[in-house]
């Protein structure tokens, strides 16, 4: 499996849209803070609406950018579509799975492995967009808005919270990128998946939804939205539905005609 | 199993309704080159796919190496294998390619890299992308990344499917090598006998998912010898007969039949010669040297047996198998 991880490692090191990628994340996170927008693809509503109001009209600090740029993970969420077809979506499109599988490793180790790639570039693009943030916002003379012990304390929760439940929302893209053999539908899925949610919320009412409304935990997360007592349910839910996706993805894919 | 590298047991594999395997068996011994022939469709990469691990099992076993297929991967790191067409990422280049399937085996000498390389005489083209290299220089690429890790059994399917004749010629070359070298037994499809006959030590023939055959490489040889093909109620005494009569060279096949490889031999003069020293003789037929021929006897065969079967007329009619025999009723010289 550590094999694997490295060999993908390697790959995209060598694929230049790993590169187009990072620089669309850095570029990206400078407009959002020189251009001091806030929001993304999400239905608003709550305490969300509240904050983003309050950050329109207040002067930025670096915590204000960084917590501005957590509202638009939304957006952040498409771009890494390209992650998920770079470290699995080609794996399947080209079927070079078939050098892989055959090299010795286990079902569960090779999407095992491929989700640890993920989870890993996640939290690495994700950090490079706050301290994009972070250097921007210092460039541009403001302050940190509060001490910088707390600021880097509150960069790492954002850091983790975000790549962890987009991860979660990845994962539900593997499960049926290993079913169907598209890339093409995990693609629209996870494109698809926090609107619907966010949607049916509001909509139907079912308060159950907030629990599979990763984005919007993963914001509420970093913003402290939810209380730390609060937070297990959501926790626990998202590992389940890890667990079942790459578990779901091993087992579908040895029974399958690869 | 010492001396056994695949044994394959009783394989049955179906998609639906359409039976892809049947009840398939067969050994590959260590040291082997086991060529494995059939039309398209025969079932050869479906047996492949299954002993790589890549199409779940249904009926049967396979054991690869010591260890049993679907119970353990073990056993597929000690192998390589190229199925249907090589599969490589094309932005990469011939050696990124190689450096990443070095990293999955866990090798990190950089050497294996070039020596494979070398190997398949990819030097030139190293630095080139696969998506831009040819078909015949990505089966190169698809055998190197196979051959990396130094594998005690080597898969190829249909590996000279879009070679050139010089290609093919190369790639035989390959293949005896890593078979001598590194004895590597290897295990090649091909729906062209006389290709894999170049290579192979053993061959197995597989049609519509049966394996009607599966013979050595003397006997294939002694099974495709051209000549005149005479049965005889004695063989023993016929031989006898011909020998005296300096007739020959000639080979007594069984009890009943001999094979007289001159061309010149008349089988009249024959003919007569045997009556006259009490041999009765029951047909002469001409044989041909083709491999194609013979392969297609014996699936002609095999479909009569299939016929047979299905009119509900299991062996009453089945002819006894001489595969290699071309004698038609208009070369027949019955006495």
């Amino acid at each position: 499996m550590i094999n694997q991880m490295r060999a993908d490692f390697y790959r995209q090191a060598h694929t230049i849209g790993c590169y187009v990628l990072l620089a669309a994340t850095i570029g990206f996170s400078v407009l959002l803070t020189l251009t001091k927008q806030v929001g993304g693809m999400m239905v608003s509503e709550g305490n969300t609406s509240q904050l983003m109001e309050q950050m329109a009209h207040s002067p930025w600090s670096v915590l204000t950018g960084v917590k501005a740029l957590t509202m638009s993970t939304s957006v952040l969420l498409y771009f890494d579509i390209a992650l998920f077809v770079i470290v699995i979506g080609y794996e399947f499109s080209q079927k070079t799975y078939k050098n892989t599988l055959i090299s010795g490793i286990s079902r569960l180790q090779f999407i095992g492995a491929k989700y640890a790639v993920m989870l890993i570039d996640l939290l690495g693009l994700t950090l490079v967009y706050y301290l994009t943030c972070l250097a921007t916002s210092l460039a541009t003379g403001r302050g940190l808005g509060e001490s910088a012990g707390k600021l880097a304390g509150d960069i790492a929760i954002m850091t983790i919270a975000v790549a962890f439940f987009i991860s979660v929302t990845f994962s539900l893209g593997i499960i049926l990128l290993v079913a169907t053999g598209s890339t093409i539908i995990p693609a629209v899925f996870v494109v698809v998946w926090p609107l619907a949610v966010a949607m049916l919320t509001v909509f139907a009412h079912w308060s159950w939804l907030k629990y599979v409304d990763f984005i919007n935990v993963a914001m509420n997360v970093a913003l402290s939205l939810i209380k730390v007592g609060d937070l297990w349910p959501y926790i626990g839910v998202s590992v389940g539905v890890l667990a079942v996706t790459i578990v779901g993805s091993a087992l579908i894919i040895r029974r399958k005609e690869l | 199993m010492i001396g056994t590298a695949l044994d394959i047991r009783g394989v049955g594999k179906r998609f639906g309704r359409f039976t892809a395997l049947d009840n398939v068996s067969l050994a590959v011994r260590k040291g082997d080159i086991y060529g494995l022939i059939g039309e398209n469709g025969a079932g050869k990469t479906t047996l492949m796919r299954l002993i790589c691990g890549l199409s779940p099992m249904q009926t049967g076993s396979i054991d690869l190496l010591g260890q049993r297929i679907g119970r353990s991967q073990r056993a597929l790191s000690r192998i390589g294998a190229v199925i249907e067409s090589p599969a490589a990422f094309g932005s990469l280049s011939v050696t990124q390619n190689l450096k990443l399937a070095a990293i999955q085996h866990g090798l990190s000498d950089s050497r294996d890299i070039d020596e494979a390389i070398e190997f398949v005489g990819l030097a030139e083209k190293r630095r080139t992308k696969a998506r831009h290299l040819s078909l015949g220089q990505r089966q190169r690429l698809g055998l190197a990344m196979a051959i990396l890790h130094h594998p005690d059994f080597l898969i190829l399917d249909e590996p000279i499917n879009g070679l050139d004749p010089s290609g093919i010629m190369e790639f035989r070359q390959l293949l005896k090598r890593l078979n001598e070298e590194r004895q590597t037994t290897i295990l090649i499809s091909s729906h062209i006998l006389s290709e894999l006959y170049q290579v192979s030590t053993r061959f197995g023939i597989i049609h519509q998912g049966h394996m009607v055959k599966e013979l050595t490489r003397p006997e294939l040889d002694a099974a495709n010898q051209a000549g005149l093909l005479v049965s005889v109620d004695q063989a023993p005494l016929a031989a006898r007969i011909l020998d005296r009569a300096g007739i020959g060279p000639f080979e007594v096949n069984d009890d009943h039949h001999l094979l007289i490889r001159s061309d010149g031999a008349d089988p009249g003069h024959i003919n007569l010669m045997l009556v006259q020293g009490g041999v009765l003789v029951e047909g002469f037929s001409r044989q041909e040297g083709s491999l194609e021929k013979y392969y297609l006897n014996l699936l002609a065969e095999q479909r009569q047996m299939d016929r047979q079967r299905a009119d509900g007329r299991p062996d009453e009619l089945r002819v006894d198998q001489q595969p290699n025999q071309q004698g038609t009723s208009g070369e027949d010289e019955n006495r």
